[in-house]
This record gives C-alpha cells, sequence and structure tokens, in this order.
C-alpha cells in the first residue's frame, strides 16, 4: 500500500493536522517505496531511515500535544548530495569527498528541520553538479522512473527521479545553470529555481557562485510554494542572500485563471532547434494559458544566443577556484606520492575528480589564465550584462517568459556523455536565467508520443517566484500533465 | 667608480586590530595551539561563504584616512589564485582592480614624504612548520584580517625605509588600526629595491627582501643589498630578478627564488562578496575617530604654542595627553605652564594610578583653576603641588582642597590689619628697632603675623602693610 | 574561416599544472579535441561588440552585508581535524614543503 508516498507535501501537513494519519506512517511508506524501487532507479545515494522515523515520531508526538506543527511537519525531504547536515556525509556525486562528512549543517536544511520536515537521505547528482544527465557522478548514473534506458536529466537527477517515482514528495536540487529545471522537465514534475540570492547557499557545495541556486522538486507547484516559504529569507552566512516577502503559499490561491497576465515568447527559445513533439507541446500548452485568460505575445531576447558561451565561461572559471580547495591537505580525497607537497596535490586531484570535472577546471583555468582572461571570462561578464538588459526590456512590456525546459525530452543513458559540447548545447533554454538571477519554474506540460514527459518553463522579473508559482499553480488546476505518474 | 642613485619601495602588511577574522567569526588572536583557533569558514570546508567583518572595514578605512588616501566609495574583492598547504581555498580573498584606497603618503621628515600607492584589504594565510614527519599545518593565523600598505618607490636610502616603518607605526597605532608589532608578525614588511647610474631615469632591475622583521633590520638588509648590488654593477655585471631573504644574524641576505616566471593568479571578482560600497557616514565616522594625527599635531603645538621640542613630543605621543593638556590651556593657563604640571605632575601621577586619562581623578578644568590661584600667587608652588596631591586623593576643587588643607592664602587687608597692629603692639622694640633704621627686625614682626595666620598670611602684603604702620625711619637716631 | 584553436598541446599542459591535475598523454589526447570542440563553438562569443557593457560578476546588484566584529568559540580541535588525511600534534600533516 503506497498511497501514502503519493501524497503531495501540503495533503501530508493537511492529513497531520486533521489526524488522518501519522507522521511516522508517511516516513515508513517513503521508506518502503525506497527500499522496493531505488536498487533499480539508483536516486539515492544514502538514507538515515533512523533518524528520518525519529524525526517522524517527534512530529508525531508533537502533535498530539497539541503543539503547533510546522509549515512541512512530516513531511519527507530528500536532499542532494551537495548540502552538508551535520555529521552526514556530503560527497557532491564525487569520489573527492565519498568518505567526507560535515561538522555543520547547510541553512536551507536547517530551516527544514525547524519546519518539521523529515530529512530522508541525500540524492545522486553529476559530480558536483557539473552534468546534465547524472551520468558524471563517482557512483553510478540514475536511471528516469520513465525509462530505466533513459537519464533522469541532472545535475539534481537523483532528487527527480525519487520525486517522480513517489519515493518522497519533495526533494532539493540545486540548479546552477538548469540542474533543478532541466531533470524536472525529463522527469516529468515541477521544478523551481528561485530569484539568485533568495535562498541561502551556505552549505550547498559550489560549482559556480553567480550562479548557484537552492531550489527544490515536487510534484505540484503548490508543494513548492510550501517550500519557498520555509526555505528563503536573507542569512547573515550568505553576504550574497537578499531580503524578500514571504507569503507565497497564502497568496497562491488568489488567482483563479491568468486574465491580466502578459506571457512573452521569446522567439530565440521557441524556434531554432527544438525536437518537434517538445516545440509542438509547449505551442498547445503556451494555448492552454491563452484559453485561461493569458495574454501571449512574441518577443525577442537578441544576445540569448551567446547565452551557452557566457554560461560555460563564466560557471567553469568560478568553478576552477572554487575546486581548488580540494587539495587533500585538510578533507577529502588524499594521494600521498613520493617527494614533495605539490606532487601530492596533484595526486590527489587528479584521482579525486572526474573527467567532467576536470574538463570544466581545464576550461575555466583557461578562460582566467593570463593573455585570455579578458577575451573569455571577461568577454562573457560583459555579454552577461548585455542578455541582463534584454530580459529588463522584456520585462518592461510582459509578466513572465514562456519556452520549453530542455530543447529534447529524456534521451538514452551513454548517448551523450562522450561529447560535451552537445551535452552543454542541451543547457540552452535554462541558462539563461541563471545567468540574469531571475526566478524560473519548469512543469510537465505533455507527453511524447512515446510516453516520455515534456516540461515547459516560466520566467518572471527578480523577486517575482510569487508570481511564477501562482500561474502555474492554476494551469495546474486546469491540467492533468502533473498527475501522470510513470510507476505503479 | 659609478655613483649609483638607490630607489627603494616598500610592501607592508599590517595586521587590524579586531575581535574577529576577516570572514569569520573565529578570534583573530593566532596564538594558542595550533588549529583552536578557526572556523569551519577558515578551513574552507565544502559550502562555507564568506562574512565580512565591518570592523576591518573600519579599520582599513581609517588607516587609509590616516594617511591621507582617497577611500573608494565602491571596492571589490578578488580572488588571488594559487596552492599552497597553508592556503585553504586554494585562493586568497584579496582586493586587485579595485582597492579600498588609492594615494596616500607616509611622511619621512618634518619636510618629506613618501607617496603610496595603494591600500588594500585581504586575509592571512595559516603557518607552515617543517618536521620530521613532514610539514605541519595551523590555520589559526588563516583569515586575520590584513591591510597592504604599497607605497611608491619614492624612497632614495635605507635611513628612509627605516623613518617610513617608524613614522607608519606611529601613525596606525595612533590611529588604533594596529599594534604594530614587526617581532610579534602584526606588521610586517618587504622591501623592493634596485639601483641605477646616477641621473639615470630608468629604474633598473629590482631585488624583493623578505623575513625582516624589524626596523633595524629592514635598514641593515637594504644597506646590505645596496652594496651589493653597486659592487656587481660595478663590475658590468647584471642584477638578477629575484626574491631575496635575508639574514640578520649573518648580516647578508640569500636568493630565495627568482621572478622572471611571474606567477599567473588568475584574480577575479569573488563573486561570493558584493562590491564593497562604503557611504558617506562610515566614512565620517571614522574620520572623527581618527582624529588629529600626531604628526599634524606636533605642527600645530610649534606653530600656536612656540612649545620647546620635548615639550611637543611628550604632549603629542598619545592622543589623550594633548587633548588633555589642551583642554588646560583653553581653560585660560598659559601653555608653557600648562605643559610643565602635565610632564611633571599629570603624567607621573597617571603612570602611578595606571589609569588612563579619561579616568584621572583631576579635571583639567579643576587643574586649570589651581594654576590661576597660582598665578594670582594666593598660594606657593610649593604649597600648589600639595593641593594637586589632595585633589588626587579627593573629589573637589582646589579652593576646597586648599580650605581643607588650611592653605587659603589671606591678602585681605581688612583680614590683615588688625594681626598687623596686634604685632606691632606686641613687639615695640622691634618696631623702634625697624623705625631707627634696623630693616631685618621687621622679620620679627612679619613671623608673628604668619603665626596668628599659620603661614596663610600673604607676606608681601604684610611687609607692604608693617611699613605702613611703622612708618619711615627717622633720621634722628 | 576556421581559426587556428584557442588551445593547444603545450596550452593546456600548461594549465593542467596551474590547476594541479596531472594529464598523461593518453588522458591529453581525449580532452584536447574536446576543449577544442567546445572553444570553437564558443568563439562567435569573442565577436559580439561589448564595448560599452560593464563586466557583471553577479547576476544582479545586491548589497553587501557586513557582520559585527564578535568572536565566537572557535570549532573544537577534534572536529577540525575529523576530515584530515594526515594529522598529528594539533596540525595538518603534509609532505614536506620546500620553500619558495
Amino acid at each position: 500500500m503506497n498511497a501514502l508516498s503519493q501524497l503531495s507535501a501540503a495533503a501530508i501537513v493537511r492529513g497531520l493536522r486533521a489526524g488522518d494519519f501519522l507522521a511516522r506512517d508517511v516516513t515508513s511508506a517513503c521508506l518502503d517505496r525506497i527500499a522496493q524501487l531505488d536498487p533499480t532507479l539508483h536516486a539515492f545515494l544514502g538514507c538515515r531511515p533512523e533518524a528520518a522515523l525519529a524525526n517522524a515520531a517527534a512530529v508525531d508526538a508533537a502533535n498530539r500535544r497539541g503543539e503547533p506543527l510546522g509549515a512541512l511537519a512530516g513531511v519527507p525531504v530528500a536532499w542532494k548530495d551537495n548540502f552538508v547536515l551535520a555529521g552526514e556525509i556530503a560527497a557532491a556525486g564525487s569520489r573527492m569527498l565519498e568518505h567526507y562528512r560535515s561538522p555543520y549543517t547547510a541553512t536551507v536544511l536547517k530551516s527544514l528541520e525547524a519546519a518539521g520536515a523529515v530529512l530522508l537521505g541525500r540524492t545522486n547528482m553529476d559530480e558536483f553538479g557539473m552534468g546534465s544527465s547524472t551520468e558524471a557522478s563517482a557512483f553510478g548514473p540514475t536511471r528516469n522512473p520513465w525509462g530505466r534506458d533513459l537519464t533522469p536529466g541532472g545535475s539534481s537527477g537523483g532528487s527527480a527521479a525519487a520525486v517522480a517515482a513517489e519515493l518522497c514528495p519533495l526533494a532539493l536540487g540545486s540548479d546552477t545553470g538548469g540542474s533543478v529545471r532541466q531533470p524536472a522537465s525529463l522527469c516529468g514534475i515541477t521544478g523551481l529555481k528561485p530569484t539568485y540570492g533568495r535562498v541561502s547557499r551556505y552549505g550547498l557545495i559550489a560549482y559556480a557562485s553567480s550562479l548557484d541556486c537552492v531550489g527544490a522538486l515536487a510534484r505540484t507547484a503548490e508543494d513548492l510554494a510550501l517550500w519557498l516559504d520555509v526555505a528563503s529569507g536573507l542569512d547573515p552566512a550568505d553576504p550574497t542572500s537578499a531580503p524578500c516577502h514571504g507569503g507565497v503559499f497564502d497568496r497562491l490561491h488568489d488567482r483563479r485563471d491568468l486574465r491580466g497576465i502578459k506571457i512573452g515568447l521569446p522567439w530565440e527559445l521557441n524556434g531554432p532547434g527544438l525536437d518537434d513533439e517538445v516545440a509542438a507541446a509547449t505551442r498547445n500548452a503556451a494555448g492552454h494559458l491563452r484559453e485561461l485568460g493569458a495574454e501571449l505575445v512574441e518577443c525577442s531576447l537578441p544576445n540569448v544566443a551567446h547565452a551557452v558561451a557566457t554560461y560555460y565561461l563564466i560557471a567553469t572559471a568560478e568553478a576552477a577556484s572554487n575546486l581548488a580547495r580540494y587539495d587533500g591537505v585538510r578533507y577529502g580525497l588524499r594521494r600521498d606520492v613520493a617527494g614533495r607537497c605539490e606532487a601530492m596535490i596533484t595526486a590527489s586531484r587528479s584521482t579525486g575528480f572526474g573527467e567532467e570535472v576536470q574538463l570544466r577546471i581545464l576550461l575555466g583555468t583557461f578562460a582566467l589564465s593570463y593573455g585570455y582572461h579578458d577575451a573569455y571570462y571577461g568577454q562573457a561578464t560583459r555579454a552577461r550584462t548585455l542578455l541582463r538588459q534584454d530580459f529588463e526590456r522584456t520585462f518592461a512590456t510582459c509578466d513572465l517568459l514562456l519556452c520549453p525546459t530542455s530543447p529534447l525530452a529524456a534521451f538514452p543513458l551513454g548517448s551523450r556523455i562522450d561529447d560535451p559540447l552537445s551535452m552543454y548545447l542541451c543547457d540552452a533554454l535554462t541558462v539563461p536565467a541563471s545567468l540574469a538571477g531571475l526566478p524560473a519554474l519548469s512543469q510537465p506540460c505533455g507527453f511524447a508520443s512515446d510516453g516520455r514527459p515534456i516540461g515547459m518553463q516560466c520566467m518572471a522579473p527578480a523577486m517575482r517566484d510569487d508570481l511564477l508559482l501562482q500561474v502555474a499553480h492554476v494551469y495546474q488546476q486546469h491540467s492533468e500533465h502533473h498527475l501522470r505518474r510513470p510507476l505503479p | 667608480m659609478t655613483t649609483f642613485t638607490t630607489v627603494i619601495g616598500l610592501e607592508v602588511h599590517v595586521q587590524l586590530a579586531t575581535q574577529s577574522k576577516l570572514f569569520s567569526p573565529a578570534p583573530a588572536a593566532a596564538l594558542g595551539d595550533p588549529n583552536t583557533r578557526v572556523h569551519v569558514i577558515d578551513l574552507g570546508l565544502p559550502g562555507v561563504l564568506p562574512r565580512p567583518n565591518a570592523a576591518a572595514i573600519a579599520l582599513a578605512v581609517r588607516t587609509a584616512l590616516a594617511l591621507g588616501g582617497d577611500v573608494r566609495r565602491v571596492s571589490r574583492f578578488a580572488r588571488k589564485n594559487y596552492f599552497y598547504p597553508d592556503l585553504p581555498k586554494g585562493y586568497q580573498i584579496s582586493q586587485y582592480e579595485e582597492p579600498v584606497c588609492l594615494g596616500g603618503s607616509v611622511p619621512l621628515d618634518d619636510e618629506r614624504s613618501c607617496r603610496l600607492h595603494r591600500i588594500h584589504i585581504e586575509e592571512d594565510a595559516g603557518k607552515l612548520t617543517h618536521g620530521d614527519l613532514g610539514t605541519l599545518v595551523d590555520l589559526n593565523r588563516a583569515g586575520v584580517p590584513l591591510v597592504e600598505i604599497v607605497s611608491e618607490p619614492d624612497l632614495r636610502n635605507p635611513a628612509d625605509a627605516h623613518a617610513f616603518l617608524g613614522n607608519l607605526r606611529e601613525i596606525l597605532r595612533f590611529a588604533g588600526v594596529s599594534d604594530c608589532d614587526m617581532e610579534l608578525g602584526s606588521m610586517r614588511c618587504d622591501a623592493n629595491i634596485s639601483l641605477m647610474p646616477a641621473g639615470a631615469t630608468e629604474f633598473g632591475t629590482k631585488v624583493e627582501i623578505k623575513n625582516l622583521n624589524s626596523l633595524k633590520m629592514v635598514q641593515r638588509a637594504l644597506e646590505y643589498e645596496e652594496r651589493r648590488q653597486a659592487a656587481v654593477l660595478s663590475a658590468g655585471g647584471r642584477i638578477a630578478a629575484e626574491t631575496r631573504s635575508w639574514n640578520d644574524e649573518t648580516g647578508e641576505s640569500r636568493p630565495m627564488r627568482s621572478k622572471e616566471s611571474a606567477p599567473d593568479y588568475r584574480y577575479f571578482p569573488d563573486p561570493d562578496l558584493p562590491p564593497l560600497v562604503l557611504d558617506e557616514a562610515f566614512v565620517e565616522t571614522q574620520r572623527r575617530a581618527l582624529g588629529e594625527l600626531p604628526q599634524a599635531r606636533r605642527r600645530r603645538y610649534r606653530r600656536t604654542y612656540g612649545l620647546p621640542e620635548y615639550d611637543i613630543g611628550v604632549l603629542t605621543q598619545e592622543t589623550g595627553t594633548g587633548d588633555w593638556f589642551e583642554a588646560v590651556v583653553r581653560a585660560g593657563i598659559d601653555a608653557k605652564t600648562a605643559s610643565n604640571w602635565v610632564m611633571s605632575d599629570v603624567l607621573p601621577a597617571q603612570r602611578e594610578r595606571a589609569t588612563a586619562l579619561a579616568d584621572f581623578p583631576v579635571s583639567p578644568a579643576r587643574l586649570a583653576e589651581l594654576l590661576r590661584m597660582l598665578d594670582e600667587k594666593a598660594l606657593t608652588q610649593v604649597s600648589a603641588r600639595q593641593v594637586f596631591r589632595h585633589m588626587l586623593e579627593h573629589d573637589g576643587t582646589a579652593a576646597d582642597a586648599m580650605r581643607q588643607l588650611g592653605l587659603l592664602r589671606i591678602a585681605d587687608r581688612d583680614v590683615l590689619g588688625p594681626l598687623v597692629a596686634a604685632a606691632i603692639d606686641a613687639l615695640p622694640e622691634a618696631a623702634a628697632a625697624v623705625r631707627a633704621g634696623k630693616d631685618r627686625a621687621i622679620d620679627a614682626l612679619k613671623g608673628n603675623v604668619m603665626r596668628a595666620t599659620k603661614g596663610r598670611a600673604d607676606p608681601g602684603l604684610v611687609d607692604e602693610m608693617l611699613r605702613a604702620a611703622i612708618g619711615p625711619p627717622s633720621d634722628i637716631a | 574561416m576556421s581559426s587556428p584553436p584557442a588551445i593547444d598541446r603545450a596550452l593546456l599542459q600548461q594549465l593542467a599544472e596551474l590547476a594541479r591535475l596531472h594529464l598523461p598523454q593518453d588522458r591529453l589526447g581525449v580532452l584536447l579535441p574536446r576543449l577544442q570542440r567546445v572553444l570553437a563553438a564558443f568563439e562567435a562569443l569573442r565577436d559580439l561588440p561589448t564595448s560599452e557593457a560593464e563586466p557583471s560578476p553577479y547576476p544582479r546588484p545586491l548589497p553587501m552585508a557586513l557582520r559585527l566584529d564578535a568572536a565566537e568559540p572557535a570549532l573544537p580541535l577534534e572536529q577540525v581535524l575529523a576530515n584530515a588525511p594526515r594529522s598529528a600534534a594539533g596540525a595538518f600533516v603534509v609532505p614536506r614543503v620546500v620553500e619558495g
């Protein structure tokens, strides 16, 4: 009986408050389903059943005593392997950190704990977030619940697969260039990358600091609104975090239709290079949004053509620097070789980092190196300004922008891993919002003829995460794509 | 024999006197057992982010103001990327293209100064100790806040380098920025030196000297390097661009590494740290906290008060001393008198009590009152000191103290008149002797009056009144 | 039309040294063409006129909040060293570093 594991986070909280079931039973249902399905899916890298059941029991006890329950009380949550939790392993999908245990807890995990969430376990990911298929995990790929030979996308592929397969209702992800939105799209669920700075990055193992956003994956927009209110807010431990308004969940139901909402369709992101079925599904969904009252307009983001190059130069430059701390001195994998300290550092890094990570470190080192710095990193930061200005112009007349999340639906495992460039080009639709720090959400909008899910992406002006979620919620009240599940 | 012009530039690292580190709340005191002053941020653990310390920024701004630099309203932290086991993140957070301060200067003497190129904020690295096991890494010092002060190559001899550092240290201590202890490492100096033929305009190849742990060492090392380079160049040789390490025991420096291939630090703006934007109020607060610098104060004391150099030196050693002295002068006391009292009475008493001048039991206004009475001859130097001592122990004005000590001088004719008459009545022979021209006989009469007033009568006035009462000496005798 | 590749064997080897990565010949043979293909695809960005644009190292303008200067207790030593591959006498131990 898996009914409890099928519940949304909002339904769990409502049910607990009404006394319909116990938090312990919800967690047990999720743990049972993990035991049943995860050996095939490989969504999880580590589970903590005892701790999770103890958390759930504490919620039940508080509930019995009539104490007020937190916003996510009793909701089992998985987290991507790049968030640190005191005493637990946080490996970021890397051999380098395979045995690393953090002495402190990420701000977002603290917020979840404080809201009563039950922390289930950590999910698989491309090493340090560098990949779009979860194949770059040092611990083997995750499989897509919609097809065992398909990638779940990445880098938050483990979290996406776990939520899609109903192993848990909610999972943390991180999104640097689409790592929440793309796997959400490929797994037929809803994923939110909030405005940059809205959710603290403290305790998120860095890939690219100016792009990394803490995000979440769920089966409904409503659950993401619930999560966002818990997770967001100014954090003194993150100098790039920003103050913001809460109450997103409370205002979610304010809107019954989309009248008065103007949605722009940037032609650069809605035409060239898209899979036909992806393009058609997005067109149909846009039509549906119009039926719900939205006004659709064509628009243009001229500099988006350079977004992939801009993104990869900035992201890898920052990554080369962020990953310099893995030197075998204080923690992490260490290879002592005869001779000097320098040789130890080189041997440790060459052993601990996988192929894709090494490639990106080299690319980023190149982008910053003497003689190339201005032409590559410098040029990319200026192109980023032009792209930001494109968005500012467009949002002067549009409330939201719409395009597919990924140019193609879930692709077979092994089909792109040896061709980094083709993998990078898959990010073309998600990196623009990342570069501009804008909130963006992916949700199911249709299916390919062979049944693979297709996602559409909405982008909003900075700090309009609330509008993004309201519109997604209205759409989900009037469509059923998000309700279709891959596995019995 | 060619004569050469020496060109010296200094790079000085100064540890800012904060409680916690630049980007973490770990204690900034780098003492203690290895790795007992570290936070997860200092370890560069996965997921940590820097938390910039407002006090470090404030002290860096104060440094810039004290040295007359241009405090940039927008500056930026950058990452300097290199691998070394004492550098936990694989990069040092520093400032590169946009430092917190451009320009400024350090005085060398009353006429000359050395221009500064820039001042920037950065974090310190850890400490390595080499042993049998290998190298030990202690990160207590990692993340301690520093400012790096970079001079222009304006210095022309080692003695000027010494003066530069001495004056810089005085200013920064005065400004409360740092204790600037070179031996303990809270002030560190690297020196760049090159020689060029006298009259040339193009600088020669420069050599960097490290491991300089005192002002004297800086001067000795530069003198050695000046001689060494002159010998090489005179012999037709070339100077290698290199870093040399000074050994003070042997009095020689040795090459550490070549500088021919500059390392590629791949600086770029730290994406974890938004630009540092300083508003006018923040800078103004630091300007007020800074007060007047010793150099400026000395110039003013010379001009306004015409005090001897010795006095000026003592009074400007600490801000508090000068402030106290000036308060006495403002209360209407002659500058030299005030200076004498501050130097010979106030400061020794303060040292005895080991208190700050702010908590000194006698206020400048009360000392001024005492000195005014002294000036009006209401008491003698000796009793003034007695009064001052009394005031140190008891709260109260000088007049209170004199009353309690019974020292209020009697210079009132109405009070003294009857006493003078009584003395003449009591000692008619003495009065007669004075009248007969025996001038010394007046002492007995005076003594009588003084006894009657317990020594408080104004002796000059008593003398005058006695002579008036007795009348002029007669010619008859 | 095709410009020489931005990156060659020698440069890649130099970058690997800067990044402290060991690149034996066979790995270099795999990585070099991949990097060349990626950089070739990025060439068009270099022709984008950007002289009017200020660089954006951050996604959007944010003010930097400063922390008040108060020292907190340090991390207990056993936690500092808990993940250390080698430690002795309270310190991390690495193979002997040659100064300079």
